[in-house]
């Protein structure tokens, strides 16, 4: 209860913003009474604003679904609303540094919460999340050391202004920082070769912090990444051809991500692995660096949110439901959960890009931008990224509608599934529909976001 | 950036498409009253859902809403085809619902593209730029978009989904797939080669690749609607041919064979759907004798059967006689026609007789008749095929748009084409006598084991089952390959950020990509 009322406290004060930030306008706040070069200053502005809605959102329908699950107690909720709040620092911070904290804070609740059941298998890749998370953030703190050094700054906006001239006198320590932050954000939002805790953390975590993980941390990763790589290299690096390298990591996540999707044997590896592949769309999207290629890829970003954390949700309660992990055991669940079956049906065309839903739109704007580019070797992965995400998903949906009988695993009693699991995936199915039929909505809270990003 | 989408543009062509899809539907509906007795809901939810989706294809305004209710369809069919939840329904789906994005890929790239070129998605625009727009991309975007209505419409080489996705779906859905879902893609060509007044030697060679494979193919199954489904891929070869040819004959002769491919594929899938819903049986060795027992499904089957072989005065005909005229003269043309008509007559002999003739097995002693929907669907596709095979002239220039001179004036009763038929008939029957005597049917004793080897070397399913298979095992592969190992992962990162650094140290970035 203290959390949902925490929840409203915050949408509350997220709320009064609103109207400003919309229109354009950037709301700052310095901690302390500080100003901007010396203390810590906190920004609203037109990005975070969005990312803000977006993480109170799948926050809110996170917190829903767990309430039923008599199995959390105070520590998880306190964990979760740490995490939640740690996730809005990240976005709104205006500090290098206390950007860098906040990611900490974010890393240190996820790794109690993915051990949260005290299995040994969620402790294994409960450490392997943290070391290697740990060993890449390094690089981070040595980008943020190397910048200060350079600049005599941590405020984002002191050192956005001094790039350029760094770069005029020392390409090479620019790319420098460009490639640690790159690593360590990277393995935040689950590029290619630094993706590899996903499937395992994903998988072992209990199904609200999967859906926490791949709904809300990944996606701060990419916020990360859009944030800083625009404020700061955006006139140097991005407009001198870097996007490609940005867009190559991001063709090489789709495919292999979704050719690995397809061989998985258990339902939540599966979804994991897929989104990685949908990052690795977003990411095309990201390197495009055009209007429209960014105006994609914060949609997908929004999209792939609800998408994903309902899809990890659907598997939860299937899973705590019949007690099976594989895929290839789910057979003849829709005669025992129809309703279920047809939310993940729907979900799932989502992630494929089906219209009327609304990952079609997002995958129609980064279709587009890369055509504007006239790039057919990228056009011809992303129609084998996306035919691979349709088998793999067609591969689960298939194995629900089975005619075998539906039968509970061998001495297995089923955990009791209240309404709050139903409502929370509900919800997420009716507001993809929603959006996809009136992409309007999500449209118009990008808008000030794009004129951030790119002035 | 918002790409509006828009409706209800009713001309001639989606006036044309419009009567024939919902007075088609609704026989499926009354027909499947009675034949569909489990998960009604389900059904029904997805039928009227695939409605939908044919409708909104037939009055988009521009190519995205097109694309749109093109995806929607597709959807609604993959549920309808895995309707029966067997076991072989789910890769049968499988393949169909691939292909079907992969078609549906590339028609939203060439819509895309058009709409970079134009500024819009509107065909009604795209008419009145199309003479200004640069040939060379316009080639380019009409030939993804072909591709992609091939694969919709099933044409040789994309066909394979066709023959698997038929026989294991409900027979009302079979009639359906062959009837309206793969007479959209068609319906999208003409209106794009209309818009574009191209047309097609491309289209041409496939109708006529499809016209032989398809009933060469059907000649030698076994299993009644699986050779329906290969016989549809034929008939679907005289459509492409109309179109290619592209004249205001072959267009026209085109879509008067849509419709009525429409009804008598519709009708004989019905027919055989009444067979199955009294006998459950699909195999061809285990039914016969079944005209007396089922005297209305077997006098419908036989209206059906004459008008897919072209005979006069079924609707089968007519069409057919405006393609044939519209190769003007044209020899090898001409030659495929008659053989695939010929072909066509032997394989509907032989279903005939195998189903309705000969003697009745012990185990079908007690079919009978099938209730009052089924043969009222029967009866008025029946009824259809031969009004429109009386009155060809009038039905045309009624409803078939795009009507020229050559249209309105054409003597269907004309002697060279009465002579045409004549002979395809007679070629039909000593192709039947001479593959009974051989053994080449797959009916009857014989030698059939070196055919069938024969034939699998034509078969293009293997290679796309053997491509599926090569991606699945390199999949299996790359899940090996990769370790589930902390040093691994960590040695993963390190050389991510050497790579980084190298890529960026050396301006190699500037040239790739």
């Amino acid at each position: 209860m203290v959390a949902i009322f925490a929840w409203l406290a915050s949408a509350f004060v997220l709320s009064t913003t609103a109207r400003s930030v919309l229109a354009g306008q950037v709301i700052k706040y310095n901690l302390g009474g500080w100003p901007a070069p010396f203390g810590i200053s906190l920004q609203v502005d037109g990005l975070s604003f969005f990312f803000a809605v977006l993480v109170m959102l799948v926050g809110l329908l996170i917190l829903i679904y767990s309430l039923g699950i008599y199995l959390y107690a105070r520590r998880f909720y306190s964990l979760l609303m740490i995490a939640l709040s740690s996730i809005l620092g990240i976005i709104l911070t205006r500090d290098i540094f206390n950007l860098y904290v906040f990611f900490e804070m974010l890393a240190v609740a996820s790794y109690v919460l993915i051990t949260y059941k005290h299995k040994p298998r969620t402790i294994i890749a409960s450490f392997k999340y943290l070391v290697m998370t740990e060993a890449t953030w390094v690089f981070f703190l040595l980008s943020i050391a190397i910048l200060y050094s350079l600049t005599g700054s941590l405020n984002m906006d002191v050192i956005a202004v001094q790039i350029p001239g760094i770069y005029q006198a020392n390409p090479q320590i620019v790319y420098v920082v460009f490639s640690l932050m790159m690593i360590s954000f990277g393995i935040k939002c689950g590029m290619f070769p630094l993706h590899t805790w996903i499937p395992e953390a994903h998988s072992q975590a209990p199904t609200p912090v999967s859906g926490l993980l791949s709904g809300l941390i990944l996606k701060v990763g990419l916020y990360a990444m859009l944030r800083i790589f625009y404020l700061f290299f955006g006139a140097t690096l991005l407009t001198h051809g870097v996007g490609n390298v940005i867009i190559f990591f991001g063709i090489v996540s789709l495919i292999f991500a979704s050719a690995m999707a397809l061989v998985q044997i258990e339902i939540k590896r599966m979804l994991a692995y897929s989104s990685i592949s949908q990052i690795g769309f977003i990411l095309i999207g990201v390197g495009l660096g055009t209007q429209l290629g960014l105006q994609g890829a914060l949609f997908h970003i929004f999209n792939h949110a609800l998408i994903k954390t309902g899809l990890f949700f659907c598997a939860g309660i299937i899973i705590s439901q019949t007690g099976f992990w594989k895929i290839h055991q789910m057979k003849g669940v829709w005669q025992q959960m129809p309703g279920l079956t047809i939310t993940f049906c729907l979900l799932s065309l989502a992630a494929i890009g089906i219209p009327p839903l609304n990952g079609f739109v997002s995958k129609l704007f980064v279709i587009q931008a890369v055509l504007l580019k006239h790039n057919y070797l990228i056009i011809f992965c992303l129609f084998l990224g996306i035919l691979l995400t349709a088998a793999c998903y067609f591969r689960v949906i298939q194995m629900f509608f089975s005619p075998e009988e539906f039968h509970h695993k061998h001495d297995f009693r089923p955990n009791p599934v209240g309404h709050f699991e139903h409502l929370t995936v509900y919800a997420f199915a009716f507001l993809c529909l929603l959006i996809g039929i009136f992409p309007a909505l999500v449209i118009n809270l990008i808008q000030p976001a794009l004129k951030v990003l790119l002035p | 950036m918002i790409f509006p989408t828009s409706f209800w543009p009713v001309d001639s062509l989606s006036f044309f498409m419009l009567i024939m899809v919902t007075m088609l539907f609704s026989l499926v509906f009354v027909y499947s009253l009675a034949y569909v007795k489990r998960n009604l809901f389900r059904y029904y939810f997805v039928l009227l859902m695939a409605l939908l989706g044919i409708l909104g294809t037939i009055l988009a305004k521009d190519l995205l809403s097109f694309y749109i209710c093109l995806e929607l369809m597709t959807v609604a069919v993959y549920f309808l085809i895995v309707d029966n939840t067997k076991k072989e329904s789910f890769p049968a789906g499988f393949k169909y619902v691939i292909m079907m994005f992969a078609g549906g890929l590339f028609i939203l790239v060439a819509a895309l593209m058009l709409y970079n070129l134009t500024g819009t998605f509107e065909f009604a625009v795209f008419a009145r730029v199309a003479h200004t727009l640069p040939a060379e991309s316009i080639k380019l975007i009409l030939a993804l978009f072909v591709i992609g209505c091939l694969i919709e419409i099933g044409a040789v080489p994309f066909h394979v989904w066709l023959p698997d996705a038929h026989p294991i779906a409900p027979s009302p859905v079979s009639a359906l797939l062959s009837g309206l879902v793969i007479k959209i893609g068609a319906y999208g060509l003409i209106r794009m080669l209309f818009i574009f007044k191209l047309g097609m030697q491309l289209l041409i060679w496939v109708g006529v690749l499809s016209m032989i494979f398809g009933v060469v193919l059907a000649i030698r199954q076994t299993n009644i609607k699986r050779l329906l489904a290969y016989s549809s891929i034929s008939q679907m070869g005289y459509v492409l041919l109309g179109m290619g040819i592209g004249t205001s004959l072959g267009i026209g002769g085109g879509l008067f064979h849509i419709l009525n491919h429409a009804t008598f594929k519709m009708l004989l899938f019905l027919c055989l759907g009444a067979v199955i819903y009294a006998t459950r049986e699909r195999e061809l060795k285990n039914l016969g004798g079944l005209g007396k027992r089922m005297p209305i499904t077997a006098a419908t089957f036989c209206i059906g059967a004459l008008a897919i072989s072209g005979i006069p005065p079924f609707n089968g005909f007519a069409s057919k006689a405006l393609i044939v005229s519209a190769t003007a003269g044209n020899l090898w043309l001409k030659t495929a026609l008659i053989i695939t008509a010929a072909g066509t007559t032997a394989v509907f002999l032989k279903l005939f007789l195998q189903v309705f003739w000969g003697e009745l097995p012990a185990q079908l002693k007690k079919t009978n008749e099938v209730p009052a929907p089924m043969c009222f669907s029967l009866l008025i596709l029946a009824g259809i095929c031969l009004v429109v095979g009386l009155f060809p002239g009038p039905v045309l220039n009624k409803f078939v748009p795009l009507t020229g001179i050559a249209l309105l004036h054409f003597e269907f009763w004309n002697f060279k084409l009465l002579v045409d038929t004549t002979m395809a008939v007679f070629l039909g029957l000593a192709i039947y006598f001479f593959g009974v005597r051989f053994g080449l049917l797959g009916v009857g004793e014989g030698r059939g084991k070196e055919n069938s080897t024969l034939l699998s070397y034509l078969s293009v399913d293997k290679f796309y089952c053997g491509v599926a298979a090569l991606i699945e095992a390199l999949c299996n592969m790359l899940k090996k390959v990769m370790r589930r190992s902390l040093n691994v992962y960590l040695l993963w990162i390190f050389m991510a950020l050497v790579i980084l650094l190298f890529v960026l140290w050396c301006p190699l970035w500037k040239i790739t990509i």
